[in-house]
């Protein structure tokens, strides 16, 4: 597993210059965009790996409701903190794509107002997690974080349900995309997963190793407080 | 290139690098506690 971890390294940092050349060089240029389409490799695949990890951390946290074990509240915060990086980069690069395209930064459109709220929703999941020191604070984060996954699904298909400016789906609901572009978007939806699993499992060790920290800390301020025996 | 492509592609990699940032800082200060507590 030691070795696992560099390598995975070396290939994330060859996949997203490759997928990094593919956007920039290889796609094709959409005809009414032009350049500014580009933003889309980068705003989708950064949607999809968000969703994904939400989901991860609703699965995560059912087991931890059902079960209570340590690994699952661990797997259910790292993935949410590394889903929070995504989602805020969905909602950054959306506004930047569309000043050009829409002549605006932000609409109150249903699907780019029920990200927002995906994000905040997110957002209180983690202040609850750092700010809460209650030793209930895993099962209320991960009751929250159901509430959270339940927007999940409501967002991705906000644009079938309600009348959206927001560009239709590239795959299903009755989008298309040239052949060539839709590669281009796999690849670097592939190079950003290999990102944020690289992210997850450093965070995971890092909250792994921060909890055996704790525990020993308040270990040895029992056997250093008066009256506790040596 | 694109004035508005590179912002958002500029804004992405900040976003991560930054979050990475974050992850180098707290190993380094969790490093400073595990040698906090050898030393005890």
């Amino acid at each position: 597993m030691k070795r696992a971890f560099p390598i995975l390294g070396i290939l994330t940092a060859i996949l997203l210059s490759y997928s990094l050349y593919m956007a920039l060089v290889v796609a094709p240029t959409e005809q009414t965009m032009g350049d500014v389409q580009r933003i889309f490799y980068y705003h989708v695949p950064s949607a999809w790996t968000a969703f994904i990890l939400f989901t991860i951390n609703f699965v995560a946290s059912v087991v931890y409701l059902i079960r209570r074990k340590q690994g699952a509240d661990i797997v259910a915060l790292v993935s949410a903190e590394v889903g929070v990086v995504f989602c805020t980069i969905v909602l950054v690069t959306g506004p930047i794509w569309a000043r050009p395209v829409w002549g605006i930064w932000w609409t109150w459109d249903m699907r780019l107002t029920s990200t927002l709220v995906l994000w905040l929703i997110y957002i209180s999941y983690l202040v609850l997690r750092r700010f809460s020191a209650s030793g209930e604070t895993p099962l209320l984060a991960a009751t929250l974080s159901i509430f959270g996954a339940l927007c999940v699904p409501f967002v991705y298909f906000s644009i079938w349900f309600f009348r959206t400016q927001h560009p239709q789906p590239v795959i299903g609901g009755g989008g298309s995309i040239d052949p060539r572009m839709l590669h281009v978007l796999l690849i670097n939806w592939l190079a950003f997963s290999c990102f944020a699993l690289l992210i997850c499992w450093s965070r995971y060790r890092l909250e792994k190793l921060q909890r055996e920290v704790e525990q020993a800390q308040a270990l040895e301020s029992l056997t250093q407080s008066p009256g506790s025996p040596r | 290139m694109n004035g508005y492509l590179l912002a958002a592609y500029a804004a992405t990699w900040i976003i991560h690098i930054g979050y990475l940032a974050t992850l180098v800082s707290r190993y380094a200060r969790l490093k400073r506690e595990i040698d906090d507590l050898k030393k005890k």
